[in-house]
């Protein structure tokens, strides 16, 4: 995690008043019958340095905003300026030379990878597509197949030669290839087993560090959002709902919305089982456009108002060092109900914690002896 | 599918009368199966002992390809062509199942035993209504026709909570969400009030707050009818949060097998212990996470062994050469684990690194 005191920094990306409309069936016309929202009037920075996540259920609009944000797609409407520069209208062409300073890793690096070409001209392509000379390549795809922790002899096979959380650390080394400032990450951990999981998120929190890199990671795990991110944006049917740094969100959620996420989140202790006030019902179709808070259908909160007034995003406090706290709800000061039972802190008993540090010293014992001894 | 059993695989008598005295719903006894394909022949499991009470819920646990579908599959008689029993039992009600001809577990299936599956259009008909499908489990396991039939369709739906449920019969299964097609999955399961519920990764598909629903569901369900539910998951919140017994699969074994307070609380198998602490936690503050070096091996070249010896950072050539067997370590009889060195607190040569602890 970042130094929380450097957080205040410029922003490298300002997206204001972002949307993303999709036009969906047809009437007699031809004409579209209806307009799917799947990112609705979105105002956020991505300051340089941070991690920032992006969280909420599914077709809640987190790609599509993700995408929005590296002009992968064109906005239906706002602005996003990436260092200064207004990028939401450029061409293809003259995107150009921003879309080496801004990379995406999939969630399924593999449906990413051209099974054809080898871990090596992965690596070359987008070297070669950005003007590398060739004798610089050959030493910068073996640099960054150490980076992720691959051997250079990896080069010269295929993808499907990997394992899950290999070929995920291929989609790493790509993404980082010519050296962007921003990573965004479209849940590039939930297909990984837990095991793996972890050595990716190591990772990509060294890389970061190493590197310098702004990261905006898209999860739908909680858990690994409380750990990577500094700051949690969570969001519901196409908008903001809540924006804060990780601490606070999580120990003191002010939307009604975030606080039941936070409290669905299974624990992996079984001496706590807390009897949950379960959300009721799923998420309505992005194509309504009924007036009023989104999440009024669901909210355990809603009264008439919600129904007919939209609430603004706005500033409610602040949280870990001034940072403010910012609530789309006109109810929030009913919802904060300090910390959600699930982040209780876990008991763990002295046996597993004894075992657990055996387990991790011994890891550690023979990765240094491994390092001592020649490389074969 | 192939059936190769061998003489020994056969039940001894003692197993029978205790499966009576403890109320056993299934037991799976050594059971192995292995795929022909293209590539050679694979063993994928070797070996899964298990006992599920009625009531009770045993969580299956492990990473992607350890085995766990596989299990279900055998047990409901689903395999795919090229799958080889190679092994083993599985009783239902101390019922063989390996060896049933299609049309026996065909009657067994969605009567005494009924299985979820992860995408509820596995099992979900695209050109029928929900009605027509669950009206038809119904009248082929039971003697309800016509209106009682209609009319415990509907009372189905009600208990898996699907609002207006008699509207919701004539839609077809596009038209519902992903957590809604899974209630009616579920609605479909339970309609003939089965012995057993296999649930294989129920969840892993839904939004955390539709998988609290689903798993508050089942919990619900379970405890009017006393079903017995095989869950299989990869969360070990989910285990936490439901489970009473836990079985940690591992390459296709079973690793460690316990209540799931022995398991959280005094996991004894490495990989167990590795697992519990790679994964990161809502109330976590820590910087880096602690993690298992490497990935499970593949079907092809599985070490001879303990399979987990690959990664185990206290893995020596007797690990490499000899499987551990799958036994109680300290007192609770019912907490086994298959390691030669477990607990590790008590091998010499495992704790010779807590002075780089210190
Ligand atoms: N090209 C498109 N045409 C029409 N609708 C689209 C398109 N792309 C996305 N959508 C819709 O926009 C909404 C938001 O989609 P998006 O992929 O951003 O969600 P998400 O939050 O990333 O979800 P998930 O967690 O499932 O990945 C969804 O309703 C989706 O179906
Ligand atoms: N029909 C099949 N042919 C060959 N291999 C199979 C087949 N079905 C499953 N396998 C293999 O069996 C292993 C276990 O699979 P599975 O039980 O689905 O794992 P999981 O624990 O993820 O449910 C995997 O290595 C998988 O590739
Ligand atoms: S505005 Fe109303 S409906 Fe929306 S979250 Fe707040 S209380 Fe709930
Ligand atoms: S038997 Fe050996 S290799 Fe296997 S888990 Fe135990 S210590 Fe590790
Ligand atoms: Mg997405
Ligand atoms: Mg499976």
């Amino acid at each position: 995690m970042t130094d929380r005191t450097t957080l205040k920094t410029d922003p490298l990306v300002r997206i204001r008043g972002i949307s993303k409309h999709y036009p969906v069936g047809r009437d007699a016309f031809g004409r579209p019958s209806a307009m799917l929202r799947a990112v609705n009037d979105v105002s956020l920075d991505v300051r340089r340095g941070e991690t920032l996540a992006l969280v909420g259920e599914s077709g809640c609009g987190k790609s599509t905003l993700a995408r929005l944000m590296l002009r992968l797609i064109e906005p239906t409407a706002g602005r996003i300026v990436f260092d200064d520069d207004d990028i939401s209208k450029l061409s293809p062409r003259k995107l150009r030379p921003y879309r080496a300073r801004m990379q995406l890793i999939f969630q399924d690096p593999f449906a990413s990878l051209n099974p054809r070409m080898t871990v090596g001209d992965v690596l070359d392509e987008p070297l070669r597509i950005n003007g590398w000379p060739r004798e610089k390549r050959r030493e910068r795809v073996a640099q960054l197949l150490a980076m992720v922790g691959l051997r250079s002899a990896h080069a010269e096979r295929y993808p499907h030669e990997f394992s899950g959380g290999q070929r995920q650390r291929i989609g790493i080394a790509r993404a980082l290839a010519c050296g962007p400032e921003l990573v965004v990450g479209d849940e590039p951990v939930s297909a990984l087993d837990v095991s793996v999981q972890a050595q990716i998120i190591n990772l990509l929190g060294d890389l970061k560090a190493q590197l310098g890199l702004t990261l905006v990671m898209i999860a739908h795990d909680l858990a690994v959002v409380r750990h990577m991110a500094d700051r949690v944006g969570v969001m519901y049917l196409g908008e903001l709902v809540e924006l804060a740094d990780t601490r606070t969100l999580f120990s003191r959620p002010r939307h009604p919305y975030t606080r039941a996420l936070i409290e669905a989140v299974p624990l992996p202790d079984p001496h706590v089982r807390p009897e949950r006030r379960l959300l009721e019902g799923d998420a309505p179709s992005p194509l309504s456009a009924a007036p009023g808070c989104k999440f009024a259908t669901r909210c355990p909160l809603a009264r008439e108002r919600c129904h007919s007034d939209t609430p603004a995003l706005l500033e409610t406090g602040e949280g870990v060092n001034g940072e403010p706290q910012r609530v789309a709800c006109h109810y929030w000061k009913e919802a904060d109900m300090g910390a959600p039972m699930t982040t209780a802190v876990a008991q763990e008993s002295e046996r597993y914690r004894l075992r657990a540090k055996l387990f991790q010293a011994r890891l550690q014992a023979l990765e240094e002896k491994t390092a001592t001894q020649p490389v074969a | 599918m192939t059936i190769i059993l061998a003489q020994h695989d056969q039940a001894p008598a003692r197993t029978k009368r205790s499966d009576a005295m403890n109320d056993n719903v299934l037991t799976v006894e050594g059971l192995k199966v292995g795929f022909r394909t293209d590539k050679g022949r694979f063993s994928i499991l070797d070996g899964v002992d298990f006992t599920l009470r009625r009531g009770r819920t045993l969580c299956l646990v492990g990473e992607s390809g350890c085995g766990k579908s596989v299990t279900a599959l055998s047990i409901m008689g689903l395999l795919a062509e090229n799958a080889e029993i190679l092994g083993g039992s599985a009783r239902l009600n101390q019922h063989e199942l390996i060896g049933l001809d299609r049309h026996a577990l065909r009657r067994l299936r969605g009567d005494a035993m009924a299985m979820i599956f992860q995408e509820p259009m596995t099992s979900l008909n695209p050109a029928f209504t929900i009605g027509n499908q669950l009206i038809e489990g119904i009248r082929q396991h039971s003697d309800l026709e016509g209106a009682a039939a209609r009319e415990h369709a509907i009372e189905m739906l009600k208990r898996v909570r699907i609002p207006a449920a008699e509207q919701r019969m004539g839609e077809y299964p596009h038209q519902l969400s992903g957590g809604m097609r899974q209630r009616v999955m579920i609605a479909m399961a339970l309609a003939n009030d089965p012995g057993l519920l296999i649930a294989d990764e129920p969840t892993t598909a839904l939004d955390v707050t539709i998988q609290a629903q689903i798993l508050q569901l089942i919990r619900r369900l379970q405890h009017d009818s006393g079903t017995a539910v095989l869950m299989i998951t990869h969360d070990l919140g989910v285990v936490a949060e439901v489970g009473d017994d836990v079985a940690v699969m591992y390459a296709g074994r079973i690793v460690e097998r316990g209540s799931v307070t022995a398991l959280f609380d005094d996991p004894l198998h490495p990989y167990t212990i590795g697992l519990l602490s790679s994964i990161p936690r809502l109330d976590d503050t820590l910087t880096r996470l602690s993690t298992i070096p490497g990935s499970v091996p593949t079907p092809a070249e599985m070490p001879r062994g303990c399979r987990f010896s690959t990664r185990c950072p206290f893995a020596d050539q007797h690990c490499r050469e000899e499987v551990p067997p799958l036994a109680a370590v300290g007192n609770d009889k019912e907490h086994v684990v298959a390691c030669w060195k477990a607990p590790i607190e008590h091998c010499e040569e495992c704790s010779e690194s807590r002075e780089v602890m210190a």
